[in-house]
């Protein structure tokens, strides 16, 4: 049996080191009055350019090609070439600006609904939904995962935030009358949206899986038992049993992170276009 | 940048030139008189502005106040009493008063599609959904007097109706003619008066919805009798 080489590291980071460090340019940058003279000469250059040629023509220029927009045209460009953005009109009534308008409301509300996503997304790589996981997760998070309280904190407040914003833009809705013709089907959505917002805090609430958890999804699943005649079937579907149990858990975990906040997208993806399409109505 | 300018680019873009002439309604168009300014900055600023102090107002709230995580689920140890989610609340309160179908289905049921059908009354007569919430949030609070009531004078027929709540959905579908009669008031055929109230009932509904809950959260104890919070 021949005895295998010993492997000399050569990584490409040592190689450039060995390379450089050899140099004139080195022993010049080292020194430090050759230091001060590269420096006064950059120094000079940003300072016949400008800051602002510098910011404007820096290589950020790649992933934003455009200069800053200065007249009406390019802002316009602004909303409808970008695709995060064409979301918005290119221009909108000056009355909408106004804060009493809206409050801000159906803003905050998908604003909130990007903060669960986000939020709710990094507690999954930390949650297993069984029930002799779960609740050490939560304790994990608690004291062990860095900023893991901070995150379920955020997602837990961020939650019942959203609950009490998506009810006050109905509220708002409501007393503008902002839901006459023609825009009877995006309240309908609206609606809709309200019942999926509760249906996700719902099926979140058992996740915990602590005391307060168990009895509001207990108390909470036997009134859907109350329907006439299919009660104790709709009941079994939704526990996945009799009792909550892992069944249970698991098909609320499931609704919670998949069915639910992908079928709410849809729908509020449905709600902005309708608000595009119909034309927006606050402040008249 | 003089808000002038931006005017100035959306009345560029009012030079319609004539096409033709088609049947049929005419095609929904903004309304080109209205003063408009460009999304970018005046929206997009504010957007990002209001998401910023939503942020940093989550973040302080998260730092301050720990999301509350009672002991590990035991279903051989109830709590007493098993309280829902907050914003159920209201249906668990009803679901002192009510029997479980009236309280857990067929009220919230009744609630959203009710919702639903708002745009669809015209003038006055939007006064009857409204209305209907409002009945329909109290009638089955009084389901046990009416219950009573048909048990002292009919008790086989009382027991029988009372699981699925014939009685109160009887007494319902009254109070939506009922209301509807009331919108046929006079005093109706004013639309300001319509809108007035329109607003308050509406309002009287979330207030009515809202008191409910508070009365579950703070002031219900075990087997759901009333305490004082401060006691």
């Amino acid at each position: 049996m021949s005895v295998p080489e010993p492997v000399i590291e050569r990584s490409l980071r040592r190689r450039i080191a060995n390379a450089w460090h050899g140099t004139r340019a080195s022993q010049y940058l080292s020194s430090r009055k050759g230091f001060a003279k590269v420096l006064a000469f950059f120094s000079y250059g940003f300072w016949v350019a400008g800051w602002g040629d510098v910011v404007r023509t820096g290589p950020w220029k790649a992933v934003y090609p455009r200069p800053l927009p200065e007249t009406p045209r390019e802002k316009s460009e602004i909303a409808i070439t970008s695709f995060a953005l064409h979301i918005h009109p290119a221009t909108i009534p000056r009355r909408a600006l106004k804060f009493s308008t809206t409050y801000g409301l159906g803003g905050l509300s998908a604003g909130l609904f990007f903060v669960l996503l986000v939020t709710g997304v990094l507690l999954m790589f930390y949650y297993v939904p069984a029930t002799d996981h779960a609740y050490a997760n939560m304790v994990d998070l608690q004291h062990v995962v860095s900023l893991g309280r901070i995150l379920r904190n955020m997602h837990r407040w961020s939650a019942h935030a959203m609950v009490v914003v998506v009810s006050l833009h109905m509220l708002r809705v409501f007393i503008q009358r902002a839901y006459k013709s023609p825009r009877q089907l995006n309240w309908i959505i609206g609606v809709i949206c309200l019942v999926f917002t509760l249906l996700l805090s719902f099926t979140g609430y058992l996740l915990p899986w602590d005391q307060l958890a168990l009895w509001a999804v207990t108390v909470g699943t036997n009134m859907a038992g109350a329907v006439p005649l299919i009660g104790d079937k709709i009941r079994y579907v939704l526990l996945g049993g009799d009792t909550v149990d892992q069944a249970t858990l698991l098909r609320f975990f499931v609704l919670h992170v998949n069915f639910l906040p992908v079928f709410l997208g849809i729908f509020m993806g449905y709600h902005f276009w309708r608000v595009r399409k119909d034309g927006f109505s606050g402040g008249k | 940048m003089a808000p002038d300018s931006d005017v100035a680019a959306t009345q560029e873009s009012k030079d319609l030139g004539l096409l033709g002439f088609i049947q049929g309604a005419p095609a929904p168009v903004a309304d080109l008189d209205e003063d408009r300014v460009s999304t970018y900055p005046h929206l997009i600023m504010r957007e990002f502005l209001a998401f910023g102090i939503m942020m940093a107002v989550l973040l302080v709230v998260s730092v301050m106040f720990n999301a509350p995580l009672e002991e590990i689920a035991n279903p051989g140890k109830t709590p007493n009493p098993a309280k829902a989610p907050w914003y159920f609340l209201s249906l668990q309160e009803m679901l002192h008063y009510a029997p479980p179908f009236i309280a857990g289905v067929f009220i919230p049921g009744l609630l959203v599609l009710t919702m639903c059908t708002i745009p669809f009354y015209r003038g006055r007569m939007v006064l009857v959904p409204v209305g209907f919430l409002i009945t329909s949030l109290v009638i089955p609070l009084f389901d046990g007097i009416i219950w009573s009531g048909i048990h002292a004078v009919a008790p086989g027929f009382a027991n029988m109706t009372r699981i699925y709540g014939i009685p109160t959905i009887i007494l319902l579908t009254i109070s939506y003619f009922v209301v509807a009669k009331w919108s046929l008031n006079p005093r109706f055929d004013d639309e300001a008066v319509v809108e007035k109230y329109r607003k308050r009932l509406f309002v009287l509904f979330v207030i009515m919805l809202t008191i409910l809950v508070l009365i579950g959260q703070y002031f219900r104890g075990p087997e759901w009798r009333w305490v004082w919070p401060w006691r």
